[in-house]
């Protein structure tokens, strides 16, 4: 508990120059491009994007649970370990152990033939080598924390027996069980009812908070960034686009492609017939362009936008890939953002 | 569970009832079978009216259910026996086959099915793939006859046909079964091998066995405990439905293998139209699907809790 809001610098975890190549029946395709992100001690970190650009994906690798015909270059670094050149048992180890993980469907993801206690305890009777009584008192407690109290008595229960909030909030107690250092959270709240969706999320961060763990939270909804995050990072066809911190990035989105996933948004004080959309779709994996993989969907792309741009830092904990950024190479003043509304 | 049971009854009827239909609409009088083709006409006549062939077809199955109910099977026509005491001289030969193809259509149809899955896409998974195959099309007769041709007539490993009683020597007895087992065992695993490889690739794209990698538990856990049980339960079906597939298998492999069980029986029961003693075996094979029907159904319970609370 001592370590709860006593945010230091000391990234948690760092991935640098993340490439990860899938084989598939269309042949290989680099499904991400050095990816680089971190997550700061004690830091909630978003990760967001369209379907398909690759943040599911990046959640993967950091969790070691690539399919095994993929290749991976560049490191993944926890807490100063490098994890890619581990092998592959003591890859495995470290999930549940140092990084815990909560999915999107929270009755898919939990086994529909073994019970609520079960699974909770072979988490800690694995990593922690408690015995079934430790196992079953450890569940009983983690339970009481995710908001499920003694007295509701579920360890006997089965996944089909619960809502989708008690299912999630019995992942989030199976992924924090260990105490690990990282919790991602991959779209955590996207299959549940909306009713329920913000108290899984402040659950989720509160649960992190308490026991220690940094969150790298993946989602589409830039509602959940701008409630829980501390810095955003955007990814398009599996690179990262921009990051910086959400109060930022929310009000003067400097990406084009950022901007455009603001403005589509729907703003609940502004009537209108249409939603913004952005037009087009991402591209295939398999027939990625050359340049800006942005362009072809972009207002601000010209000639410049046939060559990639670079990653760069452009202020001090923000980065951008753009030859044209929204509001000119230097000025702060952006459009289309979020100010005020969620945040 | 006591409506389930309840539900037996009519499920039996059924086949019972078609059954009966059906052996009246046979061609086929067993007095003249019994008598032979010079029997004088009044004679004939006599045996009719003694073993009530001559009352209409209602009142026939009335009297066979009505002796149903005091759980009388009647009298064989040919062996002049009660048709239970037929049956149950027999039905220990049936039992004891039937039993041993399964055990190896289980061992081998639910290891193949589990080794082909986790090496899926491995020469191995192809071999048992193209295994099951053949498995799955060929002829029972003509497999068993292969074997016999083979195994010895050739090699002489094993009895050409015959049974030894259990009594006999366990080793020889089972000795004995054998082939015919392994004909009746091994078509069986082939469907049951495909069926348990697909479910467990099924299970294996689920999100709570990517849910249980990610934490850190060893893959021969995540496979043996969140894999293979949620994956057993559509085996256990397929099983139950093998088991059936067995008992009617038993009728051409006792007769390839001239066992004395209840199939070869059947055989020459129809043969010789001996109604009551085919009447007999087919509800003894029935009311065992069903009695299996409903331990599968028990089995379920024990294994998915989701069956087990609604």
């Amino acid at each position: 508990m001592e370590i709860a809001d006593t945010r230091s610098d000391d990234p948690v975890l760092e991935v640098d120059g993340l490439t990860v190549r899938l084989r598939t029946s269309r042949g290989d395709v680099e499904a991400l491009r050095s990816v680089s992100l971190h997550v700061d001690q004690g830091e909630t970190v978003g990760l967001v994007g369209e379907s398909g650009c690759g943040k599911s994906l990046t959640a993967l690798s950091i969790a070691g649970l690539l399919p095994p015909m993929s290749e991976v270059s560049g490191e993944i670094r926890l807490c100063g370990r490098n994890l890619t050149n581990l092998d592959r048992r003591a890859r495995r180890q470290i999930g549940g152990r140092e990084i815990g993980m909560v999915f999107q469907d929270p009755v898919a993801s939990l086994n529909p033939v073994l019970s609520v206690g079960g699974q909770l305890a072979e988490v800690a009777r694995h990593h922690l080598g408690s015995s079934r009584r430790e196992a079953k008192a450890l569940a009983t407690e983690m339970l009481d924390k995710v908001g499920i109290p003694p007295s509701r008595n579920i360890l006997k229960d089965y996944p089909h027996q619960l809502s989708g909030g008690m299912g999630q909030r019995v992942s989030i107690a199976a992924a924090l069980i260990c105490q690990p250092k990282l919790l991602i959270g991959d779209e955590p709240t996207t299959a549940l009812d909306v009713t329920i969706q913000a108290q899984i999320l402040e659950l989720l961060r509160s649960a992190a908070s308490d026991s220690g763990a940094s969150l790298l939270l993946i989602t589409h909804d830039l509602g959940v960034i701008a409630r829980i995050c501390d810095r955003v990072v955007v990814m398009y066809a599996g690179e990262i686009v921009e990051s910086g911190p959400t109060s930022k990035i929310l009000s003067a989105p400097r990406h084009p492609y950022t901007a455009a996933l603001l403005k589509s948004v729907p703003d609940p004080e502004v009537e209108t017939d249409e939603l913004e959309t952005i037009s087009g779709s991402v591209p295939e994996l398999h027939e990625m362009p050359e340049g800006c993989r942005f362009a072809a969907r972009c207002e601000y792309a010209d000639a410049a936008c046939a060559v990639d741009p670079p990653l760069e830092v452009i202020s001090s904990g923000a980065s951008l890939r753009c030859w044209h950024p929204v509001g000119g190479m230097n000025s702060a003043g952006g459009t289309g953002g979020l100010s005020g509304r969620r945040s | 569970m006591v409506r389930r049971t309840l539900l037996l009854l009519p499920t039996l009827l059924v086949p019972l009832l078609l059954m009966f239909t059906l052996l009246q609409l046979t061609p086929g009088d067993p007095a003249a079978m019994m008598l032979g083709d010079f029997a004088p006409p009044e004679q004939l006549e006599r045996l009719r009216e003694q073993l009530g062939l001559n009352d209409s077809m209602g009142v026939q199955l009335v009297n066979w259910v009505g002796d149903l109910a005091r759980l009388d099977l009647g009298t064989s026509i040919f062996a002049q026996e009660p048709v239970w005491d037929v049956i149950k001289s027999q039905a220990g030969v049936t039992i004891h086959l039937t039993l041993l193809s399964l055990a190896i259509t289980v061992i081998v149809g639910v290891g193949a099915g589990v080794v082909s899955a986790l090496y899926r896409g491995s020469p191995l998974d192809q071999g048992v793939m193209l295994g099951s195959m053949f498995g799955v099309s060929l002829p029972q007769f003509w497999f068993g006859l292969n074997l016999i041709a083979i195994f010895s007539v050739g090699l002489r490993w094993f009895p050409v046909g015959g049974y030894v009683p259990l009594g006999d020597g366990f080793w020889l007895s089972n000795r004995s079964l054998a082939l015919p087992a392994i004909t009746l065992g091994l078509v069986q695993a082939g469907f049951l091998a495909r069926i348990t490889r697909s479910s467990i690739l099924d299970v294996m794209g689920e999100p709570y066995v990517t849910a249980a990698r990610a934490k850190g538990i060893p893959e021969y856990i995540v496979v043996w405990k969140h894999v293979l049980r949620p994956a057993l339960i559509p085996v256990i079906t397929v099983i139950g439905i093998a088991l059936a597939l067995l008992l009617s298998g038993a009728v051409a492999v006792e007769v390839v293998f001239t066992l004395p069980g209840l199939g070869r029986s059947m055989v020459s029961a129809v043969a010789r139209r001996d109604f009551p003693l085919i009447q007999g075996i087919v509800l003894v094979v029935a009311v065992t699907n069903v009695l299996v029907n409903l331990l599968v159904d028990l089995l379920y319970a024990v294994i998915d809790p989701r069956v087990r609370y609604q």
